[in-house]
């Protein structure tokens, strides 16, 4: 009862401090002043058009790489989370993943090569328009997902998996090491020439920096939903 | 080249380098890896005391930037004496307890190598985004290592903290997310220059929100009985790890973020002071040594805020230094008594922990409540009593080691 | 206007998510309760950072390198936003695995069976 009440009074109280949040809102009418700064130096200094990514893999690059080592360490959690859940050896009838129906099955092989297609397109694109390294990654993973749910019997190469994804990470540290001795920072850009704006080749190293980011992300992400399996 | 090598930047270079090769080297060379973790942490405390030994000598703080930009476009961090020493402390904590990890999976090195990079940034660190990143880096390292202990005790406490951290990061974000709203900084040092800007209820929300996750992850009084449940049924060394590292990174993250709070002193002052006192109160009446060390631990923080936030108030900046170093050796002291022992002192020390009680008489707890009052003041009668607890039961620690070890060693011979 | 209703949706679902983690007693709809929780986090980030009248921060051939300093949204909220998202996700994964080891534990996800010590 006292539960509840407080439960109730939580919930209010917070509510109401929401409300005021919403109602005190004034949208912006122009940029703060550094956001603006941001718009006008990322395709004057790096030479990506897409801002975004332009401020994720230069400037905050720090956090795109912390953030790399949550990914990694939650891969390395749930293994040790899951570890010791005893694995069904004896594959009864009763404990046996069903079949997958026809239609995924069928649709997966469709699916698979178009999805990993436009997996590489994010991620190669990332620089130029709307995409990235996470974006593509993330629809990596989810057509190892579906190609685990056409077959429940596959088996994913763990080994292949983790070893790339540390080559991956290893790489990418390198980069910024890189951007110490050749350019101006820990992961500054500008290691590789900068090259026409809006060209395929261009943004110095963000492309690759984006495909590694990429190859990391599903690398980690097939890990995991692998290692949710009974 | 040599000032280079030292740089703090290099302690990030070699923990997230040396994590992503763990698993690597776990397929490849498996007898290199204990070697190598061992060797990573020697290396981020050598640079950290290296860092240590020259701001000591009277440098200047080294100002590390990233992205090959200056602040506010990227992220900087900040090697200055007070981070120095938390750094330098860590590093060395977690050195000497690494004899524990290496004996246990890669997974469990990976984490412990992260968690310890992750709280040097989060002490770092001079961009609040940049801030909630590390602390996220740390909550999920610390999730992963609680899941080494089997016990249904163990994971229910760890699935509470789960949550209750979960909820704090949340509230860190939106803190963070709704302060660039009203100012339009993500930069720490911006922002404090620019803290009269930030008024109105954003403002205040946004202050709110980001108190009430620093004050949540320290584990404030009455809100802490699943802090208390982790210290107690976690591993020994993981629990260490958390009330030595953990807080000492979300503490310091407070004192960075303290000169924002200028209105909310008392509060904190207030909320640090009942914490510390009932913590002791209650921990006195433990019966199980980790969980008394648990509240002792959660009593210091208390403590430790408390006189943070009424030195900001009087503006005396170097005692605030002081207390910080002198605050910080009680979980290094427990640490590193536990992993000296680590080799024979495993297979009597887990026995001990769950079916012994920390015995104090309480004559003794009358004598240290008045040695206590006459030192301290009236502070003394709560500190005195849980000084001699404490002591009580590290001396019960030593004696009951000593005494199996020689009783089970004649026994042993053929 | 547009970006104080969808500040309001991102409120109001972190609400509900605040709600649902305090009442539900079963782990995995607390979890949900959770992932609610941060999916309204990160509408409110998107949408504190819209500029009227703004467009996307991607200089293309809707927007030149001289419009879009004007025309352009705020590039840090989403920049976060990506951050947060993965972090999130992240930490839901954790969470998903301790209710495995729970439910493996006790063979009940009800978190009233998992309520320990209290001092």
């Amino acid at each position: 009862m006292i539960r509840r009440a407080s439960i109730t009074v939580a919930v209010i109280l917070f509510g109401l401090v929401f409300a005021s949040l919403a109602a005190n809102h004034v949208g912006h009418q122009s940029l703060p002043p550094l956001a603006k700064r941001y718009v006008e130096l990322v395709p004057q200094d790096l030479g990506a058009p897409n801002v975004i990514t332009g401020i994720l893999l230069t400037y905050r690059a720090f956090d795109t790489l912390g953030e790399v080592a949550v990914l990694f360490m939650v891969a390395a959690g749930v293994g040790l989370v899951l570890k010791t859940r005893k694995r069904r050896s004896k594959k009864s009838p009763e404990t046996q993943p069903r079949q997958a129906s026809e239609i995924v099955q069928t649709g997966a092989q469709i699916l698979v090569p178009l999805i990993a297609i436009f997996a590489a397109y994010i991620i190669m694109n990332g620089h130029l328009s709307a995409g990235g390294g996470f974006q593509g990654g993330a629809v990596i993973a989810s057509s190892v997902l579906l190609l685990l749910l056409a077959d429940p019997q596959q088996r994913l190469d763990l080994d292949f998996l983790s070893s790339t994804e540390s080559i991956a990470g290893v790489l990418f540290v390198l980069v910024g090491v890189a951007g110490l001795i050749l350019a101006d920072g820990f992961l500054d850009n500008r290691v590789l020439p900068l090259g026409e704006f809006g060209a395929f080749f261009s943004a110095g190293a963000i492309p690759l920096l984006s495909v590694l980011l990429g190859v990391k992300v599903g690398c980690e992400l097939s890990v995991i939903i692998d290692r949710f399996r009974a | 080249m040599v000032s280079n090598v030292f740089h703090p930047l290099n302690i990030f270079i070699v923990g997230l380098g040396g994590a992503f090769l763990i698993p690597l080297i776990y397929r490849f060379g498996r007898s290199w890896l204990p070697g190598v973790f061992v060797l990573a942490l020697a290396a981020m405390t050598l640079i950290s005391g290296v860092s240590l030994w020259r701001l000591a000598q009277g440098g200047m703080p080294i100002d590390i930037l990233t992205g090959g930009a200056h602040p506010p476009y990227a992220i900087d961090l900040r090697m200055d004496l007070p981070e120095a020493i938390f750094a330098f402390s860590i590093n060395l904590v977690a050195l000497l307890g690494a004899g524990a990890f290496v004996r246990g999976t890669y997974g469990a090195m990976l984490l412990c190598l992260l968690l310890v990079m992750g709280v040097q940034g989060m002490v770092m660190t001079r961009d609040l985004f940049n801030l909630f990143v590390f602390l996220e880096i740390v909550s999920v390292a610390t999730y992963g290592l609680l899941s080494l202990q089997d016990t249904s005790a163990a994971l229910s406490a760890a699935f509470k903290y789960l949550m209750a951290t979960v909820l704090a990061s949340t509230f860190f974000l939106i803190g963070t997310v709704l302060l660039y709203a009203t100012t339009g900084i993500l930069n720490i040092d911006d922002l404090i220059v620019a803290r009269a800007t930030i008024s109105g209820p954003i403002g205040f929300a946004a202050l709110m929100f980001l108190l009430a996750c620093l004050l949540l992850e320290l584990k404030p009084f009455p809100a802490n009985g699943w802090g208390l449940d982790v210290y107690e049924t976690a591993r020994s060394d993981v629990a260490a790890l958390i009330a030595g590292g953990v807080s000492a990174g979300v503490f310091f993250a407070l004192v960075k973020l303290l000169p924002l709070f200028d209105d909310q002193l008392e509060l904190i002052a207030a909320l640090s002071a009942v914490t510390f006192l009932f913590s002791n109160l209650i921990g006195l009446q433990q019966t199980k040594a980790q969980r008394l060390l648990g509240y002792s631990s959660i009593g210091q923080m208390g403590l430790m805020t408390l006189a943070v936030c009424l030195l900001q108030k009087l503006q005396a900046e170097s005692s605030v230094l002081y207390l910080v170093i002198a605050g910080h050796w009680g979980p290094a002291i427990f640490m590193a008594l536990w992993s000296a022992g680590v080799g024979v002192a495993d297979n009597f020390l887990r026995p001990f922990l769950t079916a012994q009680r920390a015995e104090v008489s309480t004559l003794a707890v009358f004598v240290g409540a008045i040695g206590g009052a006459s030192a301290f003041g009236i502070l003394g009668l709560v500190i005195g009593p849980v000084v001699v607890g404490f002591t009580a039961a590290l001396i019960q620690f030593a004696n009951e080691t000593l005494s199996r070890r020689r009783h089970v060693a004649p026994a042993g011979r053929p | 206007m547009i970006s104080t209703v969808v500040l309001a949706t991102g409120l109001a679902l972190i609400l509900i998510g605040l709600w649902g983690m305090l009442t539900h007693r079963n782990i995995l709809r607390i979890i949900i309760s959770f992932s609610l929780i941060g999916t309204g986090t990160h509408i409110v980030i998107v949408a504190i950072g819209y500029v009227a009248n703004g467009t996307a921060p991607i200089i293309d051939r809707a927007l030149s390198v001289a419009d879009a300093p004007s025309r352009a949204v705020d590039p840090i909220p989403s920049a976060l936003v990506v951050t947060a998202i993965v972090i999130g996700l992240a930490v839901t994964a954790v969470m998903l695995a301790y209710a495995i080891r729970l439910y493996d534990s006790k063979k009940t996800l009800s978190i009233d069976a998992f309520t320990e010590s209290k001092w």
